[in-house]
């Protein structure tokens, strides 16, 4: 029986859509993530002959192996939901980017059979920890190939080429392509440092055993140094992401960043703020713990925390009361009532650098402190309790910034599914889209 | 879209609520199932883990 043009009652296609690719794309993440910091971890196993390394790299890697069915379940269904759902849009995607999507598939293949390579000859390889290590590396590099192929696709569908589709150059290279990579790259590194450290906590407040609460407290440790170092570059990068989307597709830029969606950004800030106030309390904990104690280095970063606290509330204020105008948070004259200290210029650049700088400092006096060593399996709860908030932070981070990039398809007078090509109810256009065939739109 | 008058009243902003349920109730559908399908994944990862 033909299915012609199927419409889902009540929620509609996109939640669909959604409701398959968000859980994918949080488990596709971290398995990136993971296949990067695991290798590592094993690398530093090696070269520090402190097994705690390798038995995290070890677990680390069974857990990706597993989660990957998930993941890839996730993501066959979803391209089986988009085939059904939007075959105009998908026949179309299909064509201009079938090397991509080829090349895709196969990095799926790669990235599992070296996971799975790595994992198995865990033992085996025993004394040849070297080539080992390699085996990870390799995966995790599939899972980075992998990441940056489907940027293609989606940076395209958010700025299309500036040339016809037929110029591989500009289509596979086009606008958002190189920032998104360079977000999401460092986005997949501090996703995964906050949930092993969310993860860590979670285990230490459950252990009983000594050397399991050694582990889990260092292991915390380990997850948020990742994820904190990786999270001071993504106002920068992220800068540079949004500003190609300025040059490029403006009407994108107004409704994220000035329009109807920009309480996304605040609730970002909110995130973002968390998760530094969470990282630097913890570090200024963690610091009671140093083999060598170090009382001006801990003044030093109660100072940090400080500053983290002042620029996070400068980062929290909204610019005017047009708050979240979808539910009626719209108060005085919404736009025209503007909020002082809320404005981007030169507030938010303050908040931004000023939280970027004091975090680079933070992090390398707790680094310095890392080298003399912690005593291990002391930290008090409330610490823990950091490390949960800032996991579950990033996982909303994740979710609110996901959001915000799709929902930017809504910019402008019309609906996108590629921006200025392809509509929601999958029209083709042609004028202006520079993949469409220009004889017959 | 509300905005203009100060003080706006507590019975616009219900009505304008109201009037925008059925998007704010296809979020929270939307958000419930992400949490749902996501959260299902990592338990099933973690049973799992610990021997099916």
């Amino acid at each position: 029986v033909p299915i012609g043009d199927i419409q889902i009652p009540v929620i509609g296609k996109e939640i669909i859509i959604v409701m398959l690719v968000m859980p994918h794309i949080l488990i596709a993440t971290f398995v990136i993530g993971i296949t990067l910091i695991a290798p590592i971890s094993e690398y530093m196993g090696l070269i520090t002959k402190q097994p705690k390394y390798d038995r995290f790299a070890r677990n680390a890697a069974k857990f990706t192996i597993l989660i990957f069915v998930s993941g890839s379940a996730l993501a066959i269904t979803f391209i089986f939901a988009l085939i059904t759902l939007y075959p105009v849009f998908w026949s179309y995607l299909q064509n201009i980017f079938f090397w991509v999507l080829l090349a895709e598939a196969f990095m799926f293949v790669g990235e599992i059979a070296l996971v799975y390579a790595w994992y198995n000859a865990w033992d085996r390889m025993a004394y040849r920890k070297r080539l080992h290590v390699i085996f990870g590396f390799m995966a995790g590099l599939f899972g980075v190939t992998q990441m940056t192929l489907i940027n293609v696709v989606g940076s395209y569908m958010m700025t299309p080429s500036l040339a016809q589709a037929t110029d591989v150059g500009w289509t596979y290279l086009n606008p958002t392509y190189m920032p998104l990579n360079m977000h999401r790259f460092a986005g997949n590194l501090s996703f995964v440092g906050f949930l092993i450290a969310g993860w860590a906590a979670w285990r230490y407040l459950k252990s009983i055993q000594e050397n399991d609460r050694e582990y889990y407290d260092w292991m915390g440790h380990w997850g948020m140094v990742w994820g904190f170092a990786f999270l001071l570059l993504q106002p920068l990068l992220g800068y540079g992401y949004m500003k190609e989307i300025r040059e490029h597709s403006p009407a994108t830029f107004e409704y994220l960043m000035t329009g109807d969606k920009a309480w996304l950004f605040n609730l970002l800030m909110i995130e973002i703020s968390i998760m530094a106030v969470a990282s630097v309390g913890y570090f200024l904990h963690k610091l009671k713990f140093a083999v060598k104690p170090m009382p001006t280095l801990r003044n030093m970063t109660m100072g940090a925390l400080g500053f983290t606290a002042l620029f996070s509330a400068l980062l929290m204020i909204p610019s005017d009361m047009h708050l979240v105008p979808q539910i009626g948070l719209v108060f005085f004259d919404g736009t025209e009532t503007e909020i002082p200290l809320g404005a981007m210029y030169p507030w938010k650049y303050i908040g931004l650098i000023g939280m970027m700088l004091v975090g680079v400092v933070t992090l390398g006096l707790y680094l310095k402190a890392t080298g003399s060593g912690f005593h291990w399996g002391r930290a008090n709860r409330w610490s823990q309790y950091a490390l949960l908030a800032a996991a579950v932070t990033v996982v909303f981070t994740m979710m609110t910034m996901g959001y915000a990039r799709e929902t930017a398809r809504r910019a402008g007078e019309e609906n996108w599914l590629i921006r200025g090509c392809i509509t929601f109810d999958q029209r083709v256009v042609g004028e202006g889209c520079p993949a469409a065939p220009r004889d017959n739109p | 879209m509300p905005g203009g008058a100060e003080g706006q009243p507590v019975m616009e902003a219900l009505a304008l609520l109201q009037s925008e349920l059925p998007g704010l109730v296809r979020f929270f559908i939307g958000l419930g199932l992400v949490v749902f399908v996501t959260g299902g994944s990592v338990l099933f990862t973690y049973w799992l883990s610990k021997g099916g």
